[in-house]
């Protein structure tokens, strides 16, 4: 198997944690991490699966990797002003559940 | 000058660089570069509407690289009218805040607001599925910060929540352009429509980028982020929210519904669609008789009016020609009206809670009686929210009703009915609430200012004329393109 | 030998991502998921891309795991770690079964892939002797898909603006104290150079070579974030107006670079003949003073107290 295929499953695995960690976890820090191992392997299924098939290195999805992980650090950052905000309005680390809806 | 030639690029240079030098310039004139960055986007928007009536679509290669290398612009029919709409939405909201916000907080809401203009306008235009990514997460950062911008414990809660379920939203839409990458080989969507290959992983990557944006979208039963963040923001920025930003996903999901066949494809998905509408219809309509917070009324019947958007899928089916059309046109008619009537709505129970200075209902007893135009705007918007004949919304559920019928889908005409007979209710609820007295005597209510009344009341006018001028958007709309050559 | 190399590397990875996902310890979650970036790093050198294991490894696993430990250092300060409610039933069952099938998606989509009918790189190669730079990544960012990256500053540029927005106009300057050990401080005088050298050797080799304005920024902050830790402030309060001017410099050059072009005539982003490769280099070198003073902003904003959660009505009126 190539390079490119065994870590496109490898991002596969990544995505599947990620997306667990974060429906499981109510820690919002430890959702924040799910959500970047999610992201992690968004990103190595974008670069694996396309080099996969075009057979050889591809630099536009490189150059939209780079992109997202800015992005990611971006939005993970945002998220950190937020957390710690609460944390220190609320004393808690995660949000209450829904009561309504 | 180069305005005159392709205003496209305008139409993001001038909110990108009102959000840079919103920032920088002091803080008293930060309101003025404001004003002017608004007409000179009214100015562009007109040129650009112009331009694509005259000469149909425009298609504009940013860097003068073609697509698929490079990224293109795409102005037709469709993108015009959420120009349009979010102009005319945008530039009342911000009047509106111009007076609510206390000077201080004003100078920090301009940046975020340009932000938040040059992302829609990026999406209205964007031809490219990367982009759109980009985009998405520009706006959905914006909006984030608009609502954690009250500052209080509710709203910081809302932003979280909000900001996590939109992450998780864009996530799942970039992993589907992931997979139509490998399997296309190309990001621009008239390229991937041109080459489209149905297969497992186009089915794929199509169910996660769909999932992803009804969770952006708000859809039933992936809603539940929607009232704290619509109900907890400060009331421009609820407007802004409920009136444009959900609707950047609903878009980005009707362009690769039409545009990438996917109605042709996948029904059942068509089915499922309408199913989680009619449940948004119901749950929402349900919730908003249940609230005792004013905004989160309004909120919740945002959470409804959604459904009756996504009742366009299950009509839009290949081989019926008719009925598609007629489908196409009411959910875009229902989506411009939501746009006007919610905005409206959102302005006038914010100048509501300035009156009575509480949030909920039970204060409001007396206001009919002193605060009548207030009301009345109110009620406008509630006409056209009900469906009730001439405003917007009712001409959007006609449509609507007519597609059902002429499809053979009868079950969505009883949703539809059953439905407005809901959102009657919530709103008379409300009104019941103004009607009732107090046994105090006098006045005893704050006055909203003249500009924040009148903002409030041209949005909800503006969505009752619709029903009179529904022709005008319809033609705009059904203008060639490839969104219409696509359409069944 | 080279796919045994690949199966340990997907090995280590899974274990590094169950721990850092599933750890009882939120500590060790978050140096897990540290130690992940890195592995990453060296899966991109695998996967033939240099640029991403240099990205991934200065902001991925650097900057993201700075912000990361930092945040857990204030939650630990005040003690409430310890008071975690354990995820109910319901919690697991729903998690276990969307994860689950989104893996089988994934899976089926990944083993039925079509032939893909545009070859992309080929036209990046085609178009790569127009574009000012010579290395195709660069070109792609800076080039053929500059406006997505215009977009992406934006998105920075926003994050930071949240942040301050949020942060009190009134607050006391930062609590943290400066360290005071003279042996880190002699370390820093060697170090800083050292990392301001590299940050200008990334962006310098990014017209050629793996490197470029993200990498050399994240660079450039990690340098700033360990002078900061050591006690000296970049960010002083009484210049509030240079250091909001450093943040928007990079966007503001390349947005008005990319106006210029559209005022002489030409499309949105176009550089003129001949003029690419300099433009680009002046985008890139003002993107990466300011993607340095983002990232640095965006570790202080988090240190300074937040403003109390004011009433409502003040704000309105």
């Amino acid at each position: 198997m190539s390079s490119d295929l065994i870590f496109t499953f490898g991002g596969i695995g990544l995505c599947g944690l990620g997306l667990f960690g974060f429906i499981y976890h109510r820690h919002l820090l430890r959702r924040l991490i799910a959500f970047n191992l999610f992201g992690n392997g968004t990103f190595l299924i974008l670069v694996g699966f396309a080099q996969q098939g075009q057979g050889n290195s591809d630099p536009v999805p490189q150059a939209l990797v780079l992109t997202g992980i800015v992005v990611a650090v971006a939005a993970t950052a945002l998220a950190l002003v937020l957390i710690r905000r609460w944390f220190q309005l609320k004393q808690a680390t995660e949000l209450p559940e829904d009561s309504q809806s | 000058m180069s305005l005159m030639q392709s205003p496209m690029p305008w139409l993001l240079v001038i909110p990108l660089a009102g959000a840079t030098l919103t920032m920088l310039l002091p803080d008293r004139w930060r309101s003025a570069a404001s004003a002017l960055g608004i007409l000179s986007q009214l100015v562009a928007a007109l040129l650009l509407s112009y331009q694509v009536i005259q000469s149909g679509p425009q298609i504009y290669a940013m860097g003068n690289w073609q697509a698929p290398l490079g990224i293109a612009l795409r102005a037709d029919g469709l993108a015009m009218l959420f120009i349009l709409m979010s102009a005319l939405v945008s530039s009342l909201c911000a009047l509106y805040a111009q007076s609510y916000l206390k000077a201080e907080k004003r100078a920090n809401f301009w940046p975020l607001f340009w932000f938040l203009w040059a992302s829609l306008n990026g999406i209205w235009l964007a031809a490219d599925t990367f982009n759109l990514y980009v985009g998405l997460e520009l706006l959905t950062l914006a909006a984030v910060g608009l609502v954690a911008f009250a500052a209080d414990e509710r709203s910081l809660e809302a932003s979280i929540r909000y900001l996590y379920a939109a992450l998780l939203g864009s996530m799942g839409y970039l992993l589907g352009v992931a997979l139509l990458y490998g399997a296309h080989g190309t990001l621009a969507l008239d390229s991937l429509a041109e080459h489209w290959h149905w297969g497992p992983t186009s089915q794929v990557a199509v169910t996660l980028i769909v999932g992803g944006l009804l969770l952006k979208t708000a859809v039933f039963p992936l809603h539940t982020w929607l009232p704290p963040a619509h109900g907890g923001a400060l009331t421009p920025v609820s407007a802004l929210l409920s009136a444009l930003v959900i609707k950047a996903s609903f878009y980005m999901l009707l362009r690769f519904w039409i545009e990438l066949d996917i109605y042709r494809h996948l029904p059942s998905l068509s089915q499922l669609l309408g199913i989680l509408g009619a449940g948004a219809i119901f749950w929402g309509g349900w919730m908003a008789l249940r609230q005792q917070h004013l905004k989160w009324v309004v909120a919740y019947s945002t959470v409804a009016q959604i459904g009756y958007m996504l009742l366009m899928f299950p009509l839009l089916t290949a081989g019926q020609s008719d009925a598609s059309q007629l489908a196409y046109q009411g959910g875009i008619l229902m989506l411009l009206a939501h746009a006007l009537a919610k905005a409206g709505m959102f302005l006038a129970a914010g100048n509501l809670m300035i009156c009575t200075g509480k949030p909920d209902l039970q204060a409001l007893a007396g206001m009919s009686r002193y605060r009548p135009l207030t009301i009345f705007a109110f009620g406008l918007a509630g006409v056209s929210l009900m469906g009730l004949p001439p405003s917007g919304g009712f001409s959007a559920k006609w449509l609507l009703l007519q597609s059902s019928l002429l499809s053979g889908q009868w079950w969505w005409v009883v949703v539809l009915v059953l439905g407005s007979l809901l959102s009657a209710a919530y709103i008379f609820r409300v009104f019941a609430y103004t009607y009732r007295e107090t046994g105090e005597e006098g006045d005893r209510f704050a006055r909203p200012a003249l500009s924040m009344e009148l903002t409030a009341l041209t949005l909800s006018v503006a969505s009752i004329l619709l029903g009179f001028a529904a022709m005008l958007p319809l033609q705009l709309i059904s203008l060639p393109g490839p969104l219409m050559e696509a359409l069944p | 030998m080279n796919e045994m190399i690949d199966w340990l590397l997907l090995l280590g990875l899974g274990a590094v991502a169950i721990t850092s996902l599933m750890s009882q310890s939120i500590f060790r979650a978050v140096v897990f998921f540290i130690l992940l970036g890195l592995l990453l790093s060296l899966v991109w050198i695998r996967l033939d891309a240099p640029d991403i294991a240099l990205a991934e490894a200065v902001i991925g696993a650097g900057i993201t795991g700075i912000l990361l430990l930092d945040t857990l250092g204030q939650l630990k300060k005040t003690g409430k770690l310890t008071t975690e409610p354990s995820p109910s039933r319901a919690r697991l069952g729903l998690a276990l079964l969307a994860s689950l099938t989104l893996v089988g998606l994934l899976i089926w989509a990944v083993l039925h892939q079509p032939q893909p009918a545009i070859a992309l790189h080929q036209q990046v190669a085609d178009a790569l002797p127009e574009s000012g730079v010579d290395h195709p990544i660069t070109a792609v960012l800076l080039n053929f898909r500059s406006y997505d990256t215009l977009l992406e500053i934006g998105v920075l540029v926003l994050a930071v603006l949240v942040g301050l927005t949020l942060q009190s106009k009134d607050a006391p300057p930062d609590s943290l104290p400066g360290l005071p050990n003279p042996l880190l401080h002699a370390c820093l005088t060697l170090l800083i150079p050292a990392m301001l050298l590299t940050a200008a050797y990334l962006l310098w080799a990014g017209a050629d070579r793996p490197g470029g304005a993200f990498q050399a920024g994240a660079m450039l902050a990690a340098a700033f974030i360990l002078l900061h830790l050591s006690g000296t402030r970049l960010s002083p309060r009484r210049s509030e107006f240079l250091m909001k001017a450093g943040l928007v410099m990079g966007f503001g050059v390349f947005l008005a670079v990319a106006v210029s072009t559209l005022i002489g005539g030409r499309p949105f982003l176009t550089y003129p003949d001949g003029s690419a490769g300099m433009l680009i280099l002046l985008i890139e070198l003002a993107l990466t003073l300011s993607i340095g003073l983002i990232l640095l902003s965006l570790f202080t904003v988090a240190h300074t107290p937040a403003q109390l959660p004011g009433k409502r009505r003040q704000d309105e009126q």
